[in-house]
């Protein structure tokens, strides 16, 4: 199963809004992922193999060997999310 | 006679607990969802133990703020008052502890009436902040009791109507400025509302918006290169942690030293003064991140619930969701924003100073920041980026100078930390000032449905376009 993270500031509002939107593009996809939302503070500690959030907190969060680092603008916009999902994990 | 009172006592104990209350409002919410047992189990478990946390973190929060606050007022004779959410519903709950224990209900009824509300009148937004909806629905236990007295049933019923029309007015009126460049895909739902709203006015007046013509802004290469540069600050802004505990050990150190080294040894009892001083921000911010992860806790069961009902009940409804969603939209003018309301809420902070108000607004830095952030978004998309960092400063203001008297109207400065928000400082300044003169809870009511019904007829125009 993929772990995923979803990441912004406070780790409340948003992410959770963004966490809900990604795991219905996931179902729909029809993989199996754990989707948790976090604040991008203690995202330092975790090691998830997707992290999805803002193009500025991504450069906060920068690249790292093995994670999938996916950006997006908008937050509700599920097919969109399918797309991005689709392409970054060559499907 | 005795089953029947005995079933009453148990509710009056458990409807006493504001950890039971909204234990019972998730498990409702996730047995609507048709959820697995063991999901059930898991989500009732996270909420109750989330309201612990948040009681623990509201205990810390005020910790260190309250005898910086006490220093002051020995010294000068002022009330100086946090400008924080989450300080000033720490100092609610501890104020009105046993009225409190509402607060769970009022967001289930208040969201319910915003959902029927959607469902069926000419505004169809739902509001799914829920850390928001908390803070708020705290709040209106808070006035309603204040200027009305009333306890109980009636506590409960008027402040969830007025959740409920606020939920529904404030996204919609927000709606009206976003749409333009979002679509329908979500709107702001906050308690920063007027900060989208005042900002795009100020940005349609400075930018010369044409509403025959309109031209939207967009931000270029240029100003991709530019947020590069300010990297370093936007690391920093991007971390609410770092940036509270700096801003706040500042601003809760001044207050300290304004007082005198007398006054801060005092309080310090036997610890060195000058630590003790400087770790107060540091404190605070311990607080403020418990209290934060009880609510994140409480709330990752209520957001999907309350979305699941939305979808089901009002499927073309537009979302009204956190201030971040709209930084990534205009993000070098969202840091513009920051630094204008930084700088607005601080010349605030002067001129209370200098008008010699007998209260004092000390600038709490989250709402600055976040609300900040939306002003600058929202001003920039209608007038460019002048208008982004105007916008941002605007905020600043009202968020000290209304704010400052929306807190002496509801009684607030008596607690020592209030609101921050912008709507505090504009709408709800106004609503709070209309309440002290109403002064009757009926007549309250009856306004609450005359601004739904004004908010009906100037706002139904653009989602009646959707069809």
């Amino acid at each position: 199963m993929l772990k995923v993270n979803t990441v912004c500031i406070n780790g409340m509002g948003s992410s959770l809004i963004l966490k809900m939107t990604v795991e219905k593009a996931f179902k729909e996809l029809g993989i199996e992922a754990s989707v948790s939302h976090i604040d991008a503070g203690q995202f330092k500690g975790c090691h998830p193999d997707v992290c999805i959030t803002t193009p500025a907190l991504a450069k906060n969060i920068g690249e790292r060997p093995g994670m999938i680092l996916i950006t997006t603008k908008n937050f509700t916009d599920k097919d969109a999310m399918k797309e991005k999902l689709k392409e970054a994990l060559h499907l | 006679m005795g089953i029947l009172l005995s079933i009453a006592n148990v509710l009056k104990i458990i409807f006493g607990q504001i950890e039971l209350v909204l234990a019972i409002v998730v498990l409702i919410g996730l047995l609507l969802q048709k959820k697995k047992p063991i999901d059930i189990v898991m989500g009732v478990v996270k909420a109750y133990i989330g309201v612990l946390i948040l009681k623990q973190g509201s205990t810390l929060l005020q910790a260190p703020y309250k005898p910086v606050m006490e220093m002051i007022k020995t010294a000068f004779g002022i009330s100086g008052v946090i400008t924080e959410n989450y300080s000033g519903m720490a100092a609610i709950n501890t104020a009105i502890a046993d009225l409190v224990t509402i607060v769970p209900l009022v967001m289930l009824f208040g969201f319910l009436i915003n959902i029927l509300l959607a469902r069926f009148g000419p505004l169809k937004v739902v509001f799914l902040t829920a850390h928001t909806m908390l803070a708020f629905a705290t709040l209106t236990v808070w006035m309603v009791h204040w200027f009305f007295g009333v306890e109980g049933p009636m506590l409960l019923i008027v402040c969830s109507l007025f959740c409920g029309v606020f939920w529904t007015v404030m996204p919609a009126w927000t709606y009206k400025y976003s749409k333009p460049f979002v679509g329908n895909g979500f709107t702001l739902g906050h308690i920063s509302g007027m900060a989208a709203v005042i900002s795009s006015r100020i940005g349609m007046l400075i930018g010369r918006y044409d509403k025959k013509n309109p031209v939207l802004h967009d931000e270029d290469e240029d100003a991709e290169e530019k947020a590069g540069k300010l990297s370093s600050l936007t690391k920093l802004f991007n971390d609410s942690t770092v940036i509270t505990c700096l801003l706040m050990t500042v601003v809760l150190a001044v207050g300290c030293l304004v007082a005198g080294k007398e006054a801060i040894q005092q309080a310090a009892g036997s610890a060195n003064w000058v630590v003790w001083m400087l770790e107060l921000g540091g404190q605070f911010t311990v607080g403020i991140v418990v209290l934060l992860t009880g609510v994140r806790m409480m709330i990752a069961e209520l957001v999907p619930a309350f979305k699941g009902i939305s979808d089901k009940l009002v499927p073309g409804a537009v979302p009204s969701v956190d201030m971040p969603v709209f930084f990534p939209l205009a993000p070098f003018s969202a840091i513009l924003g920051f630094l204008g309301a930084f700088l607005g809420e601080f010349l605030g902070f002067f001129v209370l100073m200098a008008i010699g108000s007998p209260v004092l607004m000390i600038p709490g830095i989250i709402a600055t920041f976040f609300d900040g952030g939306v002003a600058g978004v929202f001003g920039f998309k209608y007038g460019g980026k002048k208008s982004a960092f105007i916008s941002g400063l605007a905020v600043g203001l009202i968020q000290i100078l209304g704010g400052v008297i929306f807190t002496m109207t509801t009684g607030m400065d008596t607690l020592g930390a209030t609101y921050g928000n912008t709507d505090f400082g504009s709408s709800m300044m106004l609503l709070s000032l209309l309440m002290k003169l109403l002064g009757n809870v009926w007549f309250f009511v009856i306004l609450l449905v005359a601004i739904y019904v004004l908010a009906c007829v100037l706002l139904k125009k653009q989602f009646a376009e959707e069809k």
